[in-house]
């Protein structure tokens, strides 16, 4: 009798163990995946609540302005210093926030956009960082359809909804699921660094909480924080190499991922339909960053903007050349100089004469800046056409050697 | 495949479920076998390959000494196991280390001299096999036991996949007996091999590996650091090695109770010992027993006068060292470990004439400080052992007992100091079966939660990559 007692109270300890443990990572998996953004995806949620508390809950300023990128957006914008130094000068407050992601592409972007749609965080004008590499397929690793951002995104940071969007998109999906459904259903081992990140980050250990701190180690304008550790040239020679290893392939090789193109598409598409005036930017890059693309690829990538500015009537900033070597880290990551270069920049031709109208005025001068840009593209185009078949001509001895050749004008 | 990786859990589940599903206790027995080749095997196929060689030919001596053989015959069956185990393992495990310093000494006296490296490749759980198999052969020449009959049950007991890669050294007169018994179901059992799974689990990836984010970076590069952040990485490193060898054997000892097998605790709260003799009964106990009982009572033991047993105390300690590893600073670790239980008999002796202070060093505060001090030299120790050569060591106790300035702890100071008011806690209710006596007064809903509670938490505070348990290495 008392044997078979202590047979059930046994059987019963090891069956309500099992069964608190189930329910204990359901119960937590529902409430990630509703309810805890921190823990689903810490680097936007708060950025989102930052942003959230500047134009929501806050007296909304005149001008709203969101950079959604990668991480070149999150090191080359000083945010602050030009809201700040507008507000001053123009006597019109303008927030400037910085909303760049480590590995955030085109399908990334998208994807937060619609997040920030839901959530209601409508800005007045959004600036989508554009950059190349992220345009290019996962070829080389027998992924033709998946954009090379889904290399390096964590699947884990995207909710369950999110998935058919990101397939959409070429993101692999039976890798994704699978590890997605392995996170989720033991969330407190799979999620355990974002969990732990947002109740005790100070139990993280090394290179892990050096991440993780990136998401909420920022300022209320989005920021991570300036560093002023000094880059020597054998750190930077060493930062450049790295990163000649991760891209210089890609871009020598470069192809038109077609569903990171229509991931961009989709994301203008959306800013049109809410209303959203949109500027695309190609972030600075350094000398050798730049010489690393082909011919073609630049061809590629700016045939494809171009038809993109075309088809939604969106400026394109092409910032490529406007930071010094010395400005960067890693050939394309800002160091704060270069980021203040940059920002000032960004600041004097686009978002000051923006911040100088009125909202009625905004969508219309952005459409009359990208038409006059592509018609001063057209236009260099048929220059070019046109010293091309001189060219050929004069090579074939029909014309006067002595004409002059025109050089062609600058392009923003 | 480590206990605690996912691999290990699918292949666990299918060996356990296809266990208690087959009724025939010969068909369990070669489960289990082909189960703990397979386990050994995805390490390296070749390594199990010779480790079921050995087992072979030690199966044999034992049933040659077991005929109606003279002395001499048997002598010579034993020598020729042991000749194998112990060239098996200093082939292995040593024989580079011997030329090298081989080299160094030729070197340091003016001769020079290139020996060859030789290219092998440690097995895994080596020392412990070997151990297990040389305790079965002397056991049966010196007709302690039978030897086994049956080569299956024999070849599981050595490779018996719970205890093969890190112990704890099982004895045959213990494990053989329990092969032959039918095994039934027992709730009791699965309840206790789900407990000790769970704290093992817990103590491996909840306490040693993060303890390890602090112990590493420090005893890589000692001089770098202040000497308060020296001792803190010395403490580290003690709840380091203790939580990751106890979680491993406890583990084991779970897994084993899960197949319904017995196997002997291996720590009892060595942390709390107020002596260094009682240390060495309560850290790696089937270690120190078998030392005991296979070197140092052969040598003599306590018998003789107190230089012998010094003499034997320090003989059975180095060789202990020794089978740690192939390198000087193990070495060093057991030459310590013999002078300080010298010294113990020593002080032992000193205090027997003074009964006075006999007294007082029994009482609580007495204890307390018995046990600090313990604890203390012992951390110091181990800090010779982690160290990658002695010089290492020796500049790190320099740098703890001088001022040093250098940089802090590489992580946040409260983490060390959570884990370890987790572990003198555990302590505190592990104390006298504190923990039984709360356990068996919480309603079953209690107990369960306290379960999916220890299994969160070991997976909540498990770092990035699982480091593998440290005594594989050994």
């Amino acid at each position: 009798m008392l044997r078979r007692g202590l047979i059930h109270h046994v059987r019963a300890d090891v069956l309500w163990g099992l069964l608190l443990f189930v329910a204990l990572q359901l119960g937590l998996a529902v409430a990630i995946e509703y309810g805890l953004p921190r823990i689903r995806d810490p680097f936007y949620a708060y950025r989102a609540e930052r942003l959230r508390r500047q134009t929501v809950d806050a007296p909304r300023p005149h001008l709203t302005v969101v950079m959604l990128g990668s991480s070149r957006v999150r090191d080359g914008l000083q945010s602050g210093d030009l809201g700040r130094q507008f507000g001053a000068e123009l006597g019109r407050d303008m927030l400037l926030f910085n909303f760049g992601i480590p590995q955030c592409g085109p399908v990334v972007s998208l994807l937060y956009f619609e997040r920030l749609h839901a959530a209601g965080l409508k800005p007045d004008l959004l600036l989508i960082d554009v950059a190349p590499m992220l345009l290019a397929p996962r070829s080389a690793e027998g992924k033709p359809r998946a954009p090379l951002e889904s290399r390096y995104r964590q699947v884990n940071r995207l909710w369950h909804r999110e998935l058919d969007v990101a397939e959409r998109y070429g993101f692999p999906t039976d890798e994704y699921q699978r590890v997605w459904w392995q996170t989720t259903l033991a969330p407190c081992y799979g999620l355990r660094f974002e969990i732990l990140n947002s109740l005790v980050p100070k139990l993280l250990g090394g290179p892990i909480n050096r991440h993780l701190s990136q998401a909420w180690n920022i300022d209320e304008l989005g920021n991570r924080p300036r560093f002023t550790a000094e880059i020597t040239a054998e750190m930077r020679r060493s930062a450049v190499a790295a990163t000649r290893g991760e891209f210089a392939d890609v871009l020598a090789h470069f192809q038109l991922c077609q569903t990171a193109c229509q991931a961009q598409r989709r994301l203008l598409a959306r800013c049109r339909e809410e209303q959203i005036p949109s500027v695309l930017v190609l972030m600075p890059e350094g000398e050798e960053f730049r010489s690393w693309y082909a011919p073609e690829a630049m061809e590629q990538i700016k045939t494809h903007l171009h038809s993109l500015s075309r088809e939604f009537t969106v400026p394109i900033i092409d910032a490529r050349c406007w930071v010094a070597d010395e400005g960067f880290a890693d050939g394309h990551h800002m160091l704060p100089n270069g980021a203040s270069v940059f920002t000032q920049r960004l600041g004097r031709e686009l978002l000051e004469p923006v911040l100088a109208l009125d909202s009625a005025q905004r969508a219309e001068y952005l459409v009359s800046r990208a038409r006059r840009d592509l018609e001063s593209i057209v236009a260099d185009d048929a220059q070019q056409e046109r010293l091309a078949s001189r060219q050929a001509a004069n090579d074939a001895g029909r014309y006067n050697p002595q004409i002059p050749q025109e050089s062609p004008p600058l392009r923003r | 495949m480590l206990f605690c990786s996912q691999l290990f859990l699918l292949f666990f589940v299918a060996v356990f479920v296809a266990y208690w599903a087959m009724p025939w206790q010969r068909a369990r027995v070669w489960l289990l076998l082909v189960a703990s080749f397979y386990f050994y095997a995805s390490w390296s196929q070749w390594l199990a390959t010779i480790v079921c060689v050995s087992t072979l030919v030690d199966y044999l001596a034992a049933r040659g000494m077991d005929a109606d053989l003279s002395t001499r015959w048997r002598r010579v069956l034993l020598g020729l196991s042991l000749a194998m185990n112990l060239g098996l393992l200093v082939y292995f495990k040593y024989a580079n280390f011997f030329l090298r310093s081989l080299e160094d000494a030729l070197t340091a006296v003016g001769a020079t001299a290139s020996l060859p490296v030789l290219s092998v490749i440690l097995p895994i759980g080596i020392s412990f096999y070997t151990f297990e198999a040389i305790n079965y052969t002397v056991d049966v020449y010196r007709r302690r036991i039978p030897a086994e009959k049956n080569l299956a049950h024999f070849m599981l007991f050595i490779l018996f996949f719970p205890h093969l890669i890190a112990g704890p050294i099982v004895r045959a007169r213990d494990f053989l007996p329990q092969i032959r018994r039918r095994k039934r179901w027992d709730w009791a059992r699965m309840n206790l091999g789900v407990q000790l799974f769970l704290l093992g689990m817990f103590k491996k990836l909840a306490i040693a590996d993060r303890m390890a984010q602090f112990a590493d970076p420090v005893f890589s590069a000692p001089g770098d650091y202040r000497t308060a952040v020296l001792w803190l990485a010395m403490l580290a490193w003690a709840m380091q090695v203790y939580c990751d060898f106890s979680g491993y054997s406890d583990m084991a000892l779970g897994t084993a109770h899960l197949l319904g097998y017995k196997l002997a605790k291996n720590f009892d709260m060595p942390y709390l010992a107020p002596n260094i003799a009682d240390f060495w009964r309560r850290w790696h106990i089937s270690l120190s027993n078998w030392l005991r009982d296979y070197l140092f009572i052969p040598l003599g033991g306590s018998r003789g006068t107190r230089w012998q047993t010094c003499r034997n105390l320090m003989i059975t300690m180095t060789l202990g060292g020794l089978w740690h590893g192939a390198n000087w600073p193990y070495v060093a670790f057991g030459v310590l470990q013999g002078l300080l239980l010298s010294g113990h008999r020593a002080f032992r002796e000193f205090c027997q004439r003074r009964p006075g202070l006999a007294a007082v060093l029994q009482t609580f505060p007495g204890t307390a400080l018995r046990v600090a001090v313990t604890f203390t030299i012992f951390c110091l120790t181990l800090v010779v052992f982690r160290c990658p050569s002695l010089s290492a060591g020796g500049t790190m106790l320099s740098h703890m007992f001088t001022r040093h300035k250098g940089a802090g702890l590489p992580l946040a100071e409260i983490g060390l100091w959570l884990t370890v008011a987790v572990v003198a806690a555990g302590h505190a209710l592990g104390y006298r079966g504190r923990w039984q006596f709360v356990m068996e007064r919480m309603p079953s809903p209690a107990r369960g939660f306290a379960y999916a509670s220890l299994l969160s938490l070991a997976l909540l505070l498990s770092p990035d990559a699982s480091k593998a348990f440290i005594y594989f290495q050994f």
